[in-house]
């Protein structure tokens, strides 16, 4: 009897293993490119597989629905990326005002502009390539409710296909909540997936004004309300920052209480002694702190979004799943480790001065206004937190970028003799280039939003820098 | 009843409904029409062919997964290794009846016992360190002192998990 060779794993046909590794997480892919050549050589020649790797790496969600192939999605996905690691974008836009310090406000991508007897909307070019489809509208009180949601699509121009419902009519919420008085500024509206969130802030109740937080499933009906700011750090868990100096982590979709459509608190966690003026992003805090170090200033305060994941399980342990009388994990017990501050600036403007998306921030550098003069154009510096990019930088012996590694921070005390060490890493580079802004409107997955001013230090303009 | 020939030249009578799961053969069925002859399956040997056989006989009637289903699946890469347990049982094999089966499924077109075989093998790779990996399958590491420096380095992110 013949004995062929046995057959092995390698000898398996490329596209074979290919649909082996297809089922590997990326953990699993990452490592196997270790094991021998071939392996390597059918991870390397797959953009599917390796589209699935940067997304890791860049910890970036895909939105769903995008018509591009998996090729042209991974190109935009790294030409974006290097853009912003050299801090060269690739194209600029101005959107100047009608006239000078024109109200405007952003909605959804669309940029509303008043004119005395119109609202003109400006849409800029999407920066992003597969920017959402889906805009919320918000319309004030009438007769029979308070206010309405309607939830469009962008590009068909009419309610969008997914919603529940065309039009969420919100009763009055809390009987004593006066929405009367509600002025447009203090009425945002954020879209997360599936989830719609509003916060109504400074309505008047029993003659004393409170905020109000509404969150909805968007897709399907009614689920919750609340108080004070938020921002949704996965598909079910919900980050609120109260006034107190506490953030509240909750979930959507947990075990049944009471009553029924209520979130469920699972754990607190508190901040150094401040005032968390409610202004939450993705992973930035804005809070008062008063640093030993002089006069008070606003301050920002960057937490890797996945820090409450992990020190949710921290919390239960300790103190098991919260109610609204636990008591909050102590800052010293997280806050250091995980955080990263950056005091204001003293420009007197407001805290438009940082901004962030996904794990990357932008902040405009110094002060515009001199002591006497005119005003200083600034740089712009662009901060990456990625662990996963820091953890490569030293990896590859800091050789090979254009970015500078930073790594925990000086101790510091407050007033109040709270820690604020901040030691979480990240990777800085700042423009070369100089802009007259007064702060940045915000920041997306590939663009950052300046309002210029004119030499009356009035914002008469809209610039898009696009890095992609 | 549809006959069929393997490399080592024995042959297998199998019901037309359950040879048909094979994309392969129902397509060549369709092509020479009502006959007689004899399919030669010049790339499978009989103990494989019977084990095939053996899964297309359990699996008889059940609605064949269309390609666009599959389109999606990749997309999301939400793919889940969980085999059924019939399944589960049929794969227990040596590792080179494993190879052979996943070999044969992807040569005759049989879209769900080809996931049954790769579903297997991604199972035993799971959470392994690369060293384990070769152990276990047997592969030499051909990687020059330098490249595996630099493969390593490329992959420290990921390193821990």
């Amino acid at each position: 009897m013949i004995h062929s060779v046995a057959l092995g794993l390698v000898d398996l046909p490329v596209d074979t293993l290919f649909y082996i590794l297809v089922y590997f997480d990326v953990y699993d892919l990452v490592r196997a490119r270790r094991i021998c050549n071939t392996l390597r050589r059918v991870i390397d020649f797959s953009e599917k597989l390796l589209y699935a790797i940067d997304l890791k790496y860049y910890q970036i969600i895909p939105l769903p629905g995008s018509v591009s192939s998996i090729a042209t999605r991974r190109r935009l996905l790294r030409h974006s990326e290097t853009a912003w690691q050299k801090a060269e974008y690739s194209q600029r836009c101005r959107i100047p005002f009608p006239y000078p310090g024109a109200h405007h406000r952003w909605s959804c991508g669309v940029l509303g502009i008043m004119n005395p007897n119109e609202i003109k909307f400006i849409q800029p070019p999407p920066s992003a390539s597969d920017h959402t489809d889906t805009t919320a509208a918000i319309d004030g009180p009438s007769e029979d409710h308070d206010y309405e949601v309607s939830f469009r699509s962008l590009s068909e121009d009419k309610v969008h296909p997914d919603a529940a419902s065309a039009v969420l009519k919100v009763p009055d919420a809390q009987a004593q909540v006066d929405f009367e008085l509600l002025h447009y500024s203090d009425v945002e509206g954020k879209l997360f997936e599936d989830y719609f969130g509003l916060i109504c802030k400074n309505v008047r109740s029993d003659g004393a004004a409170v905020d109000v937080l509404q969150v909805w499933k968007w897709k399907g009906l009614v689920s919750e309300d609340g108080t004070t700011d938020f921002c949704l750090i996965a598909n079910d868990r919900l980050l609120i920052v109260n006034t107190y100096g506490e953030l509240m982590l909750y979930s959507l979709i947990g075990p049944p209480i009471d009553p029924p459509n209520a979130i469920q608190l699972i754990a607190k966690f508190s901040l150094p002694h401040c005032q968390a003026s409610p202004c939450s992003r993705l992973i930035a805090i804005y809070v008062d702190v008063f640093p030993a170090w002089g006069r008070d200033r606003g301050c920002r305060l960057y937490i890797g979004q996945n820090t409450f994941l992990e020190l949710e399980s921290t919390y239960t342990n300790l103190y098991g799943i919260a109610t609204q009388d636990s008591r909050a994990l102590s800052w010293s017990a997280w806050g250091p480790e995980y955080t990263r501050l950056f005091s204001g600036s003293l420009d007197g403007y407001s805290n438009d001065w940082h901004s962030s998306h996904g794990f990357r921030t932008v902040e405009l550098i110094g002060d515009i206004r001199s002591s006497e003069g005119p005003l200083h154009p600034r740089q712009l510096c662009i901060r990456d937190f990625n662990l996963h990019r820091t953890i490569h930088y030293k990896a590859r012996n800091r050789t090979k970028g254009y970015e500078r590694l930073v790594e925990g921070g000086p101790p510091n005390l407050d007033t109040h003799n709270h820690l604020l060490t901040d030691d979480l890493p990240y990777l800085e580079i700042t423009t070369q280039e100089k802009f007259l802004a007064s702060g940045i409107e915000f920041m997306d997955k590939s663009g950052v939003f300046l309002s210029l001013v004119n030499e009356d230090r009035v914002v008469d303009s809209i610039e898009v820098l696009y890095f992609r | 009843m549809v006959l069929l020939v393997t490399s080592d030249n024995v042959q297998f009578q199998v019901d037309k409904e359950v040879v048909e799961r094979s994309v392969l053969i129902k397509n060549m069925l369709e092509d020479v029409g009502e006959s007689d002859q004899s399919i030669p399956l010049a790339n499978v040997s009989s103990s494989v062919l019977k084990k095939v056989i053996e899964y297309c006989e359990h699996h008889r009637g059940e609605p064949l997964p269309s390609a666009d289903a599959d389109q999606n699946q990749d997309e999301t890469r939400k793919r889940t290794t969980d085999i059924s347990e019939w399944d589960q049982k049929f794969i227990t094999v040596d590792q080179e009846m494993l190879f052979e089966i996943i070999l044969a499924a992807n040569y005759l077109d049989i879209k769900s016992l080809l996931d049954v075989g790769c579903k297997t093998v991604a199972n035993m790779i799971k959470g392994k360190t690369p060293e384990e990996i070769r152990r276990l399958f047997n592969i030499v590491n051909d990687f020059t002192p330098e490249e595996e420096a630099q493969i390593k380095k490329e992959n420290e992110w990921a390193e821990d998990r």
